[in-house]
């Protein structure tokens, strides 16, 4: 059994133009120790499909259908106090931007008294986190933003979840910033053993660290495949799109591509699959009906009806070739 | 994005001792912190240093003028305004104050319930508040009078009923703000309990402003306790009460007009000075507004 297993997620907002499908029937699971990454454009739907997870969708969203299940249990409908319980205890979220989540009023001593729910030994939390542990009584507004980010990593950890959802947790801090917090996440969820669900919308980043990768476009996923061999054969045309606009670590000159076309709205999805307008391989029949996310290969999924023509055009896209 | 990172940079900086720096710099926040203090001073020790009994009148010392004996003259009944004046504080200026305390009580829960609530909550109170904000607040006040009879408490609690809901209002809006700040999911993603996160995240950041609204107000509710005071609806004479004494000195303002000077003054210095003070808060926790 698998730490967490969502399946067919459907997290809908009521809105002025109708109702919007933020995640649109999204499965995956993650097991214990795993890395998971969810990658996607702004508006894909994988911070929402974290927060659904956290059973913190804004209003006006709700959880249409679908069921989250967490260690055995299902949480789709589970009452808020069962919530409370996992959140911070079982399951721990670092935030995309420290100097928002960080209240300015308290101090960090205050802000890990709260996550841990212990009187003392916050000192020992923050050098856990790479902190000297006399910024205990600074303000969240004395701190640098690698620092912040790293007291949110604190405040994620500080009562040793099983699993830790990261939405963007590098994105607010510069590059060089970015590779240590991401080193000290890794190392971090190495010693506690957890899961780590890591969302961002850099796959550069994302294939670094993750065991596999789900792929997100307008609220569904298109491709989910172990790192390796989605960076070295993408398995969706969309996949192979985003590795394509990637800047590789080991830069060899090559011109980057952009995706072509522009993000469609979920206001108005394409029909069938919903990369089809901006897919290169598109025809009629992808225009006509969704393709259902299916094995490609041991540990491989993919949503496309051409993946036999696509293959064979992409053939060498990635990395590793 | 930029933008945030940019407001975060350039908040000014957070924090009581700030707070108290920018307050130490502003004369007229100081003028109005000595003002009230000699207010509640005078209502808290008034009475034990008054130099005679409010109550005592002579026939032989009507309508006096200043004098060593009286040093703020004598009512149409003899008695000793300086006495009168000392002892209405207690009225006039504690009860304001007490009741300006649980305005803001009432105001608060209210506030805070409807704010981080949301939904049915927030709508079903803020209509009673639309309710009660539709009539003019003194002449509501006025008709529960009205209604309740004469008499301070009766007073106290008209003006309760009425005065509750604008700052229920206000302090809703401070708390949707701070609700849409990321802290406040954070501390539901690491599992706190709506009532601790009240407490720890939202009650600290609405504070400031529940102070500076008070402070503001009590001017207002001394002025309108005086008023109803005046009208003949709140203390009951022989006791004095600074609106009261306006009221019986009415007659007699061609003449002795000190006998309302008196009062009037008294009740103009403390609205002033907690006017004073509460623009000094407002200023000391929201340097950024100050400039507007």
């Amino acid at each position: 059994m698998a730490l967490l297993e969502v399946n067919d997620l459907t997290t809908t907002f009521a809105t002025d133009r109708g109702p919007v499908r933020a995640c649109d029937g999204v499965s995956f699971e993650v097991e214990r120790g795993e890395v998971l990454g969810i990658v996607g454009e702004s508006g894909s739907g994988k911070t929402i499909a974290a927060l659904s997870v956290m059973g913190l969708v804004p209003p006006p969203g709700v959880i249409e259908r679908g069921s989250i299940r967490f260690d055995g249990e299902e949480l789709r409908g589970a009452p808020e106090h069962r919530y409370r319980d996992l959140r911070g205890r079982q399951i721990g979220m670092v935030f995309q931007d420290a100097g928002r989540a960080l209240d300015p009023v308290h101090t960090v001593r205050s802000h890990l008294r709260e996550a841990s729910g212990r009187q003392d030994d916050h000192g020992a939390l923050l050098q856990r986190v790479g902190l000297d542990a006399d910024l205990l009584d600074r303000y969240p507004y004395q701190l640098s933003g690698g620092q912040r980010q790293r007291v949110m990593i604190a405040i994620a950890i500080a009562r040793d979840p099983a699993l830790i959802i990261a939405d963007e947790p590098t994105t607010a801090v510069d590059a060089l910033t970015q590779v240590a917090l991401l080193a000290e996440l890794m190392r971090l969820r190495h010693e506690l053993g957890a899961a780590l669900i890591l969302v961002s919308h850099n796959l550069g980043l994302i294939s670094r660290v993750a065991d596999r990768v789900a792929v997100m476009y307008l609220g569904q996923i298109l491709e989910l495949s172990p790192t390796a061999e989605l960076v070295r054969e993408p398995g969706h045309p969309y996949s192979a799109a985003l590795l394509r606009a990637t800047v590789p670590l080991d830069g060899d000159g090559t011109r980057l591509e952009g995706v072509g076309g522009n993000p469609d709205s979920l206001l108005d999805p394409p029909s069938g699959c919903v990369f089809s307008r901006r897919c290169p391989h598109a025809d009629d029949s992808c225009a006509m009906s969704r393709p259902a996310l299916v094995a490609t290969a041991p540990g491989r999924h993919s949503a496309c009806h051409h993946l036999d023509r696509f293959a064979e055009a992409t053939r060498g896209v990635g990395y590793g070739s | 994005m930029t933008v945030a990172a940019e407001a975060i940079w350039l908040a000014p900086e957070p924090g009581l001792r700030a707070s108290w720096r920018r307050f130490r710099r502003n004369h007229a926040a100081l003028a109005g912190l000595v003002l009230v203090s000699v207010v509640l001073a005078a209502a808290l020790f008034g009475p034990s240093v008054a130099p005679s009994d409010p109550l005592a009148g002579s026939l032989d010392a009507r309508h006096q003028g200043i004098s060593g004996d009286h040093w703020l003259g004598t009512d149409a009944l003899g008695r000793d305004q300086l006495a009168r004046i000392l002892h209405g504080a207690r009225v006039s200026v504690l009860t304001a104050v007490l009741l300006m305390s649980i305005i803001l009580v009432i105001a608060t829960v209210v506030g805070v319930a409807a704010g981080y609530a949301g939904g049915l909550l927030d709508a079903t109170l803020m209509r009673v508040v639309d309710v009660v904000l539709a009539f003019p607040s003194f002449i509501l006040a006025l008709a529960i009078t009205g209604v309740l009879g004469v008499g301070l408490d009766k007073v106290l609690i008209a003006l309760g009923a009425v005065w509750w809901a604008g700052f229920a209002r206000v302090i809703r809006g401070q708390v949707v703000a701070v609700r849409e700040r990321g802290f406040i999911d954070a501390a539901e993603a690491s599992g706190g309990t709506q009532l601790s996160i009240v407490r720890r995240h939202v009650l600290p950041h609405v504070a400031g402003v529940i102070l500076v609204l008070g402070t503001l107000d009590v001017g207002s509710i001394i002025l309108a306790l005086a008023g109803l005071s005046f009208l003949g609806f709140g203390q009951q004479p022989p006791d004095p009460e600074w609106g009261r004494m306006l009221f019986d000195a009415k007659p007699y303002l061609q003449t002795q007009p000190l006998e309302m000077i008196v009062p009037g003054s008294a009740i103009a210095i403390t609205v002033l000075g907690f006017n004073l003070l509460g623009d000094g808060l407002r200023d000391a926790f929201d340097p950024a507004g100050s400039a507007r």
